[in-house]
């Protein structure tokens, strides 16, 4: 049996980087001692891809709402708790002037181009289904 | 007519081919026997009619009791829907909800809306929507059925 297959393989890559940068990030603050903007940046990206990850797995919830209510709803509440932890962050030490823009840009960029690839695929297999339903009646014909 | 019978224990579900070379009243007459042997009965106003599966466009449960929805008559029929299902998932039914399950073939065109709700446009005008949970297996069936159309073909 093969361990790492066309399924999971970009799901290893990641998480084969993820280990790597975090033993990065380790190694330098126990050798060098060194834990800086660059270090915090890559721990908060990586809370925030996991309270993302989160939120979006809690999709299969909310089957009977809007598909567009749901992506609006999860939108509004993990950008209300990236704000949230900017604003914490600020309490600890000094903030970016653009601090709350560069974070709003960090997220809902991203954001907005995973809901613009669901669209694609959903559309694509609208289309696939489409052709097949047209296949089996020509056939039946 | 010659009339052969093979027993092959090696075959996944038992099937019947005929031959003909025209559609004469024999023909007809095994047709028809074949065709009651899949029927099943449905109730309208405490009268009993038999129904052929490939004629119900989609079936829906309401209070517990499973209806078949002709083109333009309902039926109601004393299966459950999963019982149904489980008896003829060869016929080209498929879930499409909690309560309801469609047949692929009479299914004219899958369309979305704007919150990517697919409503599937039936054979008889009639719009029935795939509830997202069941998606996934809805195009799965639906592509299985084309590879298997190709396969015959």
């Amino acid at each position: 049996m093969k361990i790492i297959n066309r399924q999971n393989f970009w799901g290893v890559v990641c998480t084969v980087f993820t280990l790597l940068l975090f033993g990065k990030i380790i190694l330098e603050y126990v050798v060098q001692g060194v834990f800086g903007n660059y270090q915090e940046n890559i721990l908060i990206m990586f809370g925030l891809s996991l309270l993302a990850t989160f939120v979006l797995s809690q999709y299969y919830r909310f089957q009977k709402y809007p598909l567009l209510v749901v992506i609006l709803g999860q939108y509004i509440l993990l950008i209300g708790i990236v704000m949230l932890i900017t604003r914490i962050g600020g309490w600890f030490h000094e903030l970016h002037q653009n601090a709350y823009r560069d974070m709003f840009l960090s997220f809902t960029i991203p954001y907005v181009i995973g809901v613009i690839i669901y669209y694609a695929a959903v559309f694509h297999e609208i289309k696939s289904a489409n052709q097949a339903l047209k296949e089996i009646k020509e056939y039946r014909k | 007519m010659k009339i052969q019978y093979q027993k092959e224990p090696s075959l996944k579900e038992d099937y019947v081919e005929v031959h003909y070379r025209e559609e004469s009243e024999k023909i007809k007459t095994i047709r028809d026997f074949f065709d009651a042997f899949q029927s099943i009965t449905g109730r309208k106003e405490n009268d009993i009619y038999k129904l052929h599966p490939e004629s119900i466009y989609y079936l829906e449960v309401v209070d517990r009791k499973l209806f078949a929805y002709q083109e333009k008559e309902v039926y109601q029929l004393e299966y459950s829907l999963q019982h149904f299902l489980e008896c003829f998932e060869n016929s080209g039914f498929v879930r499409i909800g909690k309560s309801t399950a469609v047949n692929l073939y009479k299914v004219d065109q899958v369309k979305a809306d704007l919150n990517m709700r697919l409503r599937l446009l039936m054979d008889n005008g009639e719009i029935l929507i795939l509830n997202r949970t069941y998606k996934k297996s809805f195009l799965e069936a639906l592509h299985h059925i084309r590879e298997v159309c190709y396969e015959n073909h």
